[in-house]
């Protein structure tokens, strides 16, 4: 199965999903992005790029129960699916074999 | 308590999102917002716009077709609940369908026609920078007006060197002239002008060339039809025709035909130097006989041209030094000279305006009308449906869904009667312009702003009048529907109804009682005393100077014929002169008065002919010598305004001679102008020339088919190679209130259809009353109430809102009869009964509309409706 590619935002934001296991919905991934990037992030883009991936089968979600924060608004969690993880392991594969390519000098 | 987010926002939010992603996002934004307001809630509540601004791209947007499969449905229910409503009560749909369906159609007849009375002149390139120079001679009132449309020849040259705000000038000048071919020869407009006359009017030359032939005066260019005429299917370029059977024209180029909605019309074009007065008036300023056009540059307002064309004030006061008024030119632009009837010395007549405002003014009248009808009806219809209503309300339906059902209902109608009147008018338009005497073209495709401009109104009036209704049944309580208590006793409620009632009646009968004066007037106009005699007389036009001369041969040729009983000679045709001079030299007075006086010359036989006595003197006759050149006749209005008697004025001197003798006043004008002072003076060469003028014949018609040949043989044997054509003076002289004639009948048309529309609408509003009381009626009857009684009980309401619509009605007609009225100086009074004669049909025709119907209800048989 050919496994889709991912741009850079899509792709931290699927790293996310797949660290927080089960437990990654909008504002988790927002704060979690945010501590690691230390900069702010938009709620919306994070929204667009779960959509996009959820579209490419790289993520899915559930709905979970009512609470009272958020109004009374369920949250959506997101889970990787096989295809996401694949998605990663080409991902870093790329980055590794690429990195390893380095030449070994000094880049004082 | 917890810091809401903005109500807004999350409405838009909600209102663009996704269904199946809106919880989450909302969720979530929510979640952020409320961690933001711990802190600072102003600055959250702007960060959740913000988000949600953000939100707003393609990505989240519902496509807002996606849950159609439920409005579809109801779309489809809607439609399929119309059209039950509508075949369950076919004769109200009818009525309200043909009431608007036939408003709809005056209003695009009507529509159409003033469109194309406002598209004069617009094809022109540029025309908002093209203006006509027209001049004031303040003090030279000419047939009410001091304004003339032509201009002297050194004018556009001055222009074109001395103002530097116009880009180019052109002159024109007009003339009919005859046009021999080898064998056939036609009358011709033609037009005189300069070579830049092609590119200023972007004259469209479609063989030959247009600019070089303008400049060559023996070279002609001829309309397409008119090529057609002389040469057929053969090339005309490089042909020869004959100019008045004298001088010789060269084709070198054809052109397309003017349109109809341009203000002036040429088969021909020439170079202006072959104009016979062209050469003598070079540096005339007084030798008014051009039209002169300026094309101003871009962004030039016309009031500074018309300032700058004080510069040539000094000539203009040296030409003008004898006369006690001088000239003072204006700009007209182009667009606005057909609708102008102001002007004097117009190349063709002009439309007037007022008759535009006039039709646009009954073409909205009719429509409004008809509109009410819509809304009178579906409102008391909708009584018939506040169970239906009542219904959807208790399942839940909002007012808007109900608003839009019924307000979807009437556009659905009104589109429907739109259709119907464009395909309507498609039909009726040409006989529309038959019956105004011009060719109003259908032009819906061609223009796409009217096309738009029509749906727009048909979607406007659908939308106004189901406007009413549509809040009227949306309001409806569903417990007082049910229970059958939602509409209540008529006359009490309805009152915005009755005031309808009230208005569409009371327009009708303005609108009626407007038809009857102007059908009154023109009746006063045709029978009015004119003074002179105008029946079983022909009169045939010459132009030439043999005829001028020989007029004596042809009389008597003429006089040959026992049914030609009198000939007459004369410059003027009797019912309209264009001659005006100024006297400033009588016994008593030497210059210090002016008398603006028209002019007549004519021979001995004149006055005979016409049955025109006179009030003191005698005729012209040719015992006295002096009669030809010094003898004067005046019109009463003359020797008045002089401050003579008729017996006083008698061998007074007067001008270049002497008083001969008195008329009475008789109509030379038409009558929207007064009577002015008028001198008659005998036709002879060294007092005007003798060139053109009028053969007056007083024939006996009852040998007409003989008569009419011996008339044109007998011309055509003095000049074979010239057109003749006889005309009856009667005739000619309904002519000239052609216009108004026509627009009077248009108007009695268009007054009828308003009462149509009216009664049906009153024939549907009291059907429904009665079927909404016919219990009680019936109960009534049971009890032993008589039909009279029953009638008279029913049509009581609507026969006194009829009466008050037409008291209301008379005040506003008077004020708008008197004053269409005061623009004719010689006009009938408006009698009393007039509005009696109106005003009897109408309450007749409402009566026996609302008898009928209630005479039918009180005769059924009361069982039948209690049973139910």
């Amino acid at each position: 199965m050919n496994v889709p590619s991912i741009g850079e935002f899509e792709e931290l934001v699927l790293l996310t999903v797949a660290a927080q296991h089960d437990e990654a919905y909008g504002v988790s991934i927002k704060s979690a992005l945010e501590e690691h990037l230390d900069k702010k992030v938009n709620v919306s883009a994070i929204h667009v790029a779960l959509k996009r991936m959820k579209d490419k089968g790289l993520v899915e979600s559930r709905f979970g129960g009512i609470t009272n924060d958020r109004g009374g608004r369920r949250k959506k969690f997101y889970v990787i699916t096989m295809l996401g993880k694949k998605a990663l392991d080409r991902q870093f594969e790329l980055r590794t074999s690429l990195y390893q390519a380095i030449p070994k000098i000094n880049f004082g | 308590m917890q810091v809401q987010p903005p109500k807004n926002a999350l409405r838009f939010l909600r209102w663009f999102c996704r269904r199946d992603y809106l919880e989450e996002i909302e969720g979530d934004l929510i979640e952020i917002f409320e961690s933001h307001a711990i802190d600072n809630p102003q600055s959250a509540r702007r960060k959740f716009w913000w988000q949600v601004l953000l939100h707003f791209r393609p990505d989240f947007i519902r496509s807002f077709h996606s849950n159609s499969v439920i409005n579809s449905a109801m779309f489809f229910h809607y439609l399929k609940v119309a059209w039950r409503n509508l075949s369950r009560h076919r004769l109200y749909s009818f009525i309200n369908l043909s009431g608007l369906t036939v408003g709809m159609t005056c209003f695009l007849l009507v529509a159409f026609f003033i469109q194309y009375q406002l598209s004069y002149d617009r094809h022109f390139p540029d025309n908002d920078r093209i203006y006509r120079v027209i001049q004031q001679q303040e003090g030279n009132a000419f047939r009410g007006s001091d304004l003339f449309a032509v201009t002297p020849r050194p004018l556009a040259s001055a222009v074109r060197e001395q103002i530097p705000e116009v880009e180019s000038a052109v002159r024109l000048g007009m003339q009919q002239d005859l046009l021999y071919g080898n064998e056939i020869f036609f009358p011709v407009e033609l037009l005189y002008t300069e070579s830049g006359f092609v590119d200023f009017f972007s004259l469209e030359v479609l063989s030959g060339e247009g600019r070089s032939s303008l400049k060559d005066p023996s070279t002609i260019l001829l309309s397409k039809s008119l090529a057609e005429k002389h040469f057929g299917k053969q090339d005309p370029i490089g042909k020869t025709l004959l100019l008045n059977d004298r001088k010789e024209l060269v084709v070198r180029g054809i052109y397309e035909d003017f349109p109809n909605n341009q203000h002036f019309q040429a088969e021909g074009i020439l170079s202006i130097e072959n104009l016979p007065n062209w050469e003598g008036e070079q540096g005339k300023w007084a030798s008014n006989s051009y039209y002169s056009y300026v094309k101003l540059k871009d962004g030039v307002e016309p009031s500074r041209v018309e300032e700058s064309f004080r510069v040539f004030d000094e000539n203009v006061e040296a030409a003008y030094s004898q006369f006690p008024f001088s000239a003072r030119y204006m700009l007209q632009p182009i667009a606005s000279i057909h609708l102008n009837s102001g002007v004097n010395v117009e190349n063709q007549a002009r439309s007037d305006v007022r008759y535009v405002y006039l039709m646009a003014a009954v073409a909205i009248l009719i429509l409004l009308i008809a509109g009410i009808n819509y809304m009178n009806l579906a409102t008391v219809r909708s009584a018939r449906r506040s169970t239906e209503m009542g219904v959807r309300k208790v399942m839940g339906a909002v007012r808007w869904q109900l608003v839009s059902q019924v307000l979807g209902e009437a556009l659905l109608l009104t589109i429907f009667s739109f259709i119907t009147s464009v395909i309507l008018v498609k039909f009726l338009l040409p006989y529309f312009g038959y019956f105004l005497d011009m060719d109003v073209p259908f032009q819906i495709a061609g223009n796409v702003w009217t096309f738009i401009g029509m749906i727009f109104l048909a979607i406007l009036i659908g939308g106004l009048s189901g406007l009413y209704p549509a809040w009227f049944i949306s309001a409806v309580n569903p417990v007082k529907a049910f229970s059958g208590t939602f509409m209540g006793k008529p006359g009490s409620q309805f009152s915005l109804q009755n005031l309808l009632i009230v208005g569409q009646f009371a327009t009708t009968v303005v609108l009626a009682v407007c038809a009857v004066v102007m059908y009154q007037q023109m009746k006063y106009i045709q029978n009015k005393k004119l003074g002179f005699n105008k029946d079983q007389i022909l009169y045939v036009s010459y132009f030439g100077r043999e005829l001028g001369q020989n007029t004596d041969r042809i009389r008597n040729e003429l006089l040959k014929n026992s049914n030609i009983n009198e000939v007459s000679v004369s410059t003027n045709l009797i019912v309209e002169t264009y001659n005006q001079g100024i006297v400033d030299s009588w016994e008593g007075n030497s210059g210090e008065r002016d008398l603006y006086c028209y002019r007549y010359h004519v021979d001995e036989y004149f006055l005979d002919l016409f049955d025109i006595p006179l009030k003191a003197g005698r005729n012209f006759s040719l015992s006295h010598s002096t009669d030809s050149t010094q003898s004067y006749l005046l019109n009463e209005t003359a020797a008045k305004a002089i401050g003579w008697t008729a017996e006083s004025a008698i061998g007074k001197n007067f001008a270049e001679g002497k008083v001969i003798g008195v008329v009475e006043d008789f109509h030379f004008q038409p009558m929207d102008l007064k009577i002015e002072p008028l001198y008659i003076r005998y036709r002879h060469p060294e007092n005007q020339s003798t060139d053109f003028g009028y053969v007056s014949m007083k024939v006996n018609t009852n040998h007409l088919e003989s008569t009419l040949p011996y008339i044109l043989a007998t011309f055509k044997d003095e000049a074979p190679r010239k057109i003749f054509e006889y005309r009856f003076l009667d005739e000619t002289f309904e002519n000239m209130y052609l216009s108004e004639k026509r627009m009077g009948q248009a108007f009695s048309v268009f007054t009828l259809i308003a009462l149509f529309i009216a009664s049906i609408g009153l024939f549907g509003m009291i059907s429904y009353q009665i079927v909404q009381r016919t219990k009680e009626l019936s109960i009534r009857k049971v009890l032993g109430a008589t039909t009279i009684g029953l009638m008279s009980w029913l049509s009581r309401d609507f026969l006194r809102l009829i009466s008050i619509s037409v008291l209301i009605a008379i005040p506003f007609s008077i004020l708008i009869v008197s004053r269409w009225l005061d623009h004719f100086a010689y006009h009938t009074p408006v009698h009393w009964w007039v509005y009696l004669i109106v005003s009897v049909p109408v309450i007749l025709i409402a009566g026996l509309t609302v008898g009928l119907q209630s005479f039918k209800a009180a005769r059924s048989n009361p069982a039948n409706a209690l049973k139910e």
